[in-house]
């Protein structure tokens, strides 16, 4: 049994699941653990085998490093919204679960305390990631520190990218809805359940009409079809090609597929909603737009995505932007044009 | 005279150049029942579907609470609930996302309290979040059933509705269309094979053969035939020639 202060540290007083999780923390790393040393000697092994690379590498290696870390911050950055979408989101739904079966979830804790609790735990990974690239950063401009390779300006333009990206990241994490309460575990035997008073009347709304032609595109995505799809493009990469060659191409035909597919399942939407809404007082020009508003998005954000793996193959940025433009324009048209010839050319009225 | 809740002059209708249905004309006044009857393939549903709005008619006239259904649909549809079949309902929607939309679409600011009840004692509640692709059969139909009377109708379309209903669900639902009659003056209009839905329940009914209304019984007729052993059974015989 470890001991534990009197005092608990007063900053972490009102809010008893970080207090717990603190203590935790210390209780492991005062019994000594040999897993936790062995992570912990792994992850300076991480960090100290790039570093002592780049010090030990010539100066043409360094600058090649720097240059790649400068031209690829885009990349980098979408890679870190993504998964900073990720962490948050996932972290969020396990916090949400675990608090109803925490030991301390009888205790009375103000809802400042609660706010700032749930959005710490919430972070965690995303604030290790920032600490991590923190630490690379600023291994990177030690090590640079001592050789004569010009100015980091593109390499602190890259770092600053993918802080911001993991940031938005972040914070765009809480756009995906959350968990329904039928999907929480029941509650602990420290804590009542909360008795449910029948479920919520159904207010008047268009978000799943909006949101058919999404789920119609993931429902055409299953994992054998995605296979069936991804095998024959990379076999048709050429031997010799690099990975950041094979990547683009697949990355270019899975949007250009993605693409299609979601104007197909606009169509295919459109047409199933007309035919099932034709005794329902809907006007054809008031359906069009409900099914629309969430494909133009996606359409802009597949159209975006698009532009960015152009300006990573080295399209000029403005080519890009115009190129991405254009690409949402004509796909946009498309899909608006399928959904208004769908919803009317309704017959009987 | 008030003003029938459904009335068809002289209705024509068909799929391309087969002609389905030829001089359909009934009304149906404020608080009725109407039962129509059938065998397999002789129009019941391309009638529901032209009433509906689903089906264009080849000729003649339908009006809903006095506005033609051709004409000013859009008024026609608001007196209207239309229960689809339950393979027509969209897969990718959860059954309360089909609720939302009905109630948007009859410009409901939400589903109101009774149809809710109504869920409940039909004990759907517990699939108002589910993908309507993942319902059986039954619990479909209970949910066209909701969708049909939302916003309170005047005039309620029900297409074999008690077809895949427990016996149990099939009395709620008989029970609350009878109650809702009576109390909001609405009518309904089913296709039905079941005989005793005529006999306990309609106040009219018309037969259906080859596309044409052979007979109809008026509200006096059937409280005629209910008070006699196996009446429509006999009443039915007659008409068909069996």
């Amino acid at each position: 049994m470890h001991s534990v202060p009197d005092r608990p540290r007063p900053r972490l007083a009102s809010t008893p699941r970080l207090l717990g999780a603190y203590y935790t923390l210390r209780n492991r790393w005062r019994r000594r653990n040999r897993g936790d040393r062995v992570l912990l000697a792994g992850a300076v092994l991480l960090w100290a085998a790039p570093v002592a690379w780049l010090a030990g590498c010539s100066r043409a290696a360094l600058l090649d490093s720097c240059a790649w870390l400068s031209a690829h911050g885009l990349e980098l950055g979408a890679a870190g919204f993504a998964g900073a979408v990720v962490l948050v989101s996932r972290r969020r739904s396990v916090v949400r679960a675990e608090a109803t079966r925490s030991w301390l979830a009888a205790l009375a804790v103000t809802r400042g305390s609660a706010f700032l609790e749930a959005r710490t735990l919430e972070w965690a990974p995303a604030c290790a990631w920032l600490g991590m690239l923190a630490v690379a950063g600023v291994s990177l401009l030690a090590v640079a520190a001592g050789r004569d390779i010009g100015s980091l300006h593109g390499v602190m333009k890259t770092a600053g990218t993918l802080v911001a990206a993991v940031v938005v990241g972040g914070l765009c994490s809480y756009l995906i809805p959350p968990g329904r309460d039928e999907d929480l575990p029941p509650g602990s035997r420290y804590v009542p359940h909360r008795r449910r008073l029948g479920p919520p009347l159904p207010k008047a709304s268009q978000t799943g009409l909006a949101e058919w032609p999404v789920r119609q595109l993931f429902a055409t995505l299953r994992p054998k079809v995605v296979t069936r799809a991804v095998v024959p493009v990379l076999l048709a990469v050429p031997l010799g090609a690099t990975a950041d060659s094979a990547l683009l191409m697949l990355g270019v035909t899975a949007i250009s597929a993605a693409l299609l597919l979601l104007i197909v399942s606009v169509a295919r939407a459109s047409h199933d909603a007309a035919r099932w809404l034709r005794p329902a007082p809907v006007r054809p020009s008031v359906l069009c737009r409900a099914l629309l508003t969430r494909v133009l998005v996606a359409l802009g954000l597949l159209a975006a995505a698009w532009g960015i793996l152009a300006a990573s193959a080295g399209m000029m940025a403005s080519d890009a932007t115009l190129g991405s433009a254009a690409l949402w324009v004509v796909c946009a048209a498309l899909a608006v044009g399928l959904t208004w010839f769908a919803t009317h050319r309704r017959v009987g009225g | 005279m008030s003003v029938p809740v459904l009335a068809l002059e002289e209705l024509n209708a068909g799929y391309g150049r087969r002609t389905v249905l030829s001089g359909i004309s009934f009304s149906i006044e404020r608080g009725q029942w109407y039962a129509l009857l059938g065998p397999n393939g002789c129009g019941k549903s391309t009638l529901l579907d032209c009433v509906a709005g689903r089906l264009r008619p080849e000729a003649g006239r339908i009006t809903i609470t006095g506005h033609s259904l051709l004409t000013d649909p859009i008024a026609a549809k608001r007196r209207l609930g239309y229960g689809c079949a339950p393979d027509a309902l969209p897969g990718l929607l959860t059954a309360r996302q089909c609720l939302e939309i009905h109630a948007y679409a009859k410009g409901l600011p939400q589903v109101g309290a009774e149809l809710m009840h109504l869920a409940e004692e039909l004990r759907f509640s517990a699939y108002l979040e589910s993908f309507v692709d993942t319902l059986s059969l039954g619990t479909r139909q209970k949910l066209a059933i909701l969708l049909a009377l939302v916003g309170e109708p005047d005039l309620i379309v029900l297409d074999e509705a008690f077809n895949g209903l427990d016996p149990a669900s099939a009395l709620v639902l008989k029970t609350h269309l009878r109650r809702r009659l009576a109390q909001t003056g609405a009518s309904l209009l089913l296709a039905t094979h079941a005989i005793d839905i005529v006999e306990y329940q309609a106040d009219r009914a018309g037969l259906l053969l080859d596309g044409r209304l052979r007979r109809e019984w008026s509200a006096e007729e059937i409280q005629d035939l209910r008070s006699q052993p196996r009446g429509f059974d006999a009443a039915l015989a007659e008409t068909i020639g069996v």
